[in-house]
């Protein structure tokens, strides 16, 4: 209290202070320059707490970071997108030469009559070779592979269920890294990133499976998390098979 | 301005995948998505408080912004046009839901209002810090107005000016309603540790 003053106007007085820093607060936390706040704050306990707890939650906020989105995000987004036609599919061998119009070769006679020898080259060429490649086993291939959630799907047990999505998954991943070299880079380290946050996912549940093995809900996040897997690994695959 | 994590950081390498996008390249539309996918996804999520949610709100970000590409002519930076386009897809869908709406043209009467005041109380200051799950629990109580706001500007670090044009509200307006939703968190944050004072931490209450 000031000399002089009475206790209702140190009352006043101080109500007055503490409304003028409450005005200046939101300038003042937003960086601009106000002495009046500071000085304020270092008589006034309440205001010198609320300073303080505001300026707490700005800096935890700056701190909080972003968030990883599920790997299937993109796979979704670009199914969609590709079947829209908003991302356009390279054109096929066969469209980019034997396009529908009358545009390339079936415009001229020579290269349709240079075609159709071939044509019928291939068709001789198949007859001859055909019983070779049907007594051969079945490949292994990217494109021999059967659709990851039919896979998936069709194992009848948990059991059977959990070894037929491994090894299924298995079969995708090898593939996958047999192919990943001609993959564009770009792509590469997008499809790399959600595998591996994948891979935590399921290392997590896989823990947590352990510790508490009739839990129901874990089992349904690691079989989600296998199917994510299986169907981001067939999705690399479908791309550089293009 | 707020960059988006991770290469390419330079304007000229986006403009150039925008342009590449609008021609229908894959490879652009995967880097553009890579680029900008953790900070649209967390946005929806600080939004929502539901991941669920957060991944069907951001797919369809991403979905309108992808359809709407070959539309961008670069008057504004590419992030605020994708982040206005996911502030307007999350907004409307909590709306849809039945979520106040808080209009930001509202006068703000803010400064009017004197802060409420209970001298006499001994735990006025926060505790220490604030933690992830205790602050994302207080972000979820506020009106979604107000939540955008705090969001774009405290977390995702985006400029008043860049929010204005994302919220289609004054530069003014947008540091009204910051400051209000950092005073509505503050009292949300003392409520919730007078009540963890006054009960204990969860498991010791008994």
């Amino acid at each position: 209290m000031k000399d002089g003053e009475t206790v209702e106007q140190s009352r006043t007085r101080k109500q007055d202070a503490c409304a003028d820093f409450e005005r200046e607060l939101a300038a003042y936390l937003e960086g601009e320059e106000r002495q009046s706040v500071l000085s304020h704050a270092e008589s006034c306990e309440y205001c010198r707490c609320m300073l303080a707890d505001l300026e707490l939650i700005r800096s935890s906020s700056a701190e909080y970071g972003f968030e990883e989105p599920p790997a299937r995000l993109w796979t979704n987004v670009r199914a969609t997108l590709v079947a829209e036609g908003v991302i356009r599919q390279p054109a096929s061998f066969w469209r980019r030469w034997l396009p529908v119009g009358g545009r390339g070769l079936l415009r001229s006679p020579i290269p349709l009559a240079a075609a159709a020898t071939l044509a019928i080259a291939f068709v001789i060429f198949l007859k001859a070779a055909l019983p070779f490649f049907r007594s051969r086993p079945a490949s292994s291939s990217a494109a021999g592979i059967q659709p990851a959630a039919v896979q998936l799907a069709s194992a009848s047990s948990p059991a059977e269920g959990s070894a037929s999505v491994q090894r299924t998954i298995k079969a995708l991943e090898q593939e996958y890294y047999a192919n990943a070299q001609s993959m564009q880079p770009s792509l590469q380290v997008t499809y790399q990133k959600s595998l591996q946050s994948l891979d935590n996912e399921i290392q997590e549940c896989r823990v947590f499976s352990q510790k508490q093995p009739d839990n129901a809900l874990v089992q349904q996040y690691l079989s989600n998390a296998y199917a994510d897997k299986a169907e981001l690994l067939q999705s690399a695959l479908e791309y550089n098979l293009r | 301005m707020a960059q988006g994590e991770g290469a390419p950081s330079k304007a000229d390498s986006e403009s150039q995948l925008i342009a590449r996008a609008q021609r229908g390249e894959e490879e652009a539309f995967a880097a553009l998505f890579e680029i900008h996918k953790r900070r649209v996804y967390s946005l929806c999520l600080r939004m929502t408080a539901d991941p669920a949610e957060a991944e069907d709100l951001s797919q369809e970000a991403f979905l309108q912004l992808f359809r709407k590409i070959s539309t961008f002519r670069g008057e504004s930076a590419f992030s605020t046009w994708l982040h206005r386009l996911v502030v307007n897809v999350v907004l409307m869908h909590l709306r849809k839901k039945g979520v106040q709406k808080i209009s930001l043209d509202e006068v703000d009467n803010s400064q009017a209002e004197p802060v409420k005041r209970e001298y006499g109380d001994d735990d006025r200051r926060l505790l220490g810090s604030v933690d992830r799950i205790t602050l994302n629990n207080v972000i979820e109580e506020l009106p979604p107005g107000y939540r955008a706001i705090f969001v774009l500007h405290d977390v995702e670090g985006y400029e008043h000016n860049e929010i204005a044009r994302i919220m289609d509200c004054s530069v003014g307006n947008s540091k009204s309603q910051l400051h209000k939703a950092r005073l509505k968190l503050r009292e949300a944050l003392r409520r919730d540790q007078k009540r963890l004072v006054r009960t204990g931490p969860p498991g010791r209450s008994n």
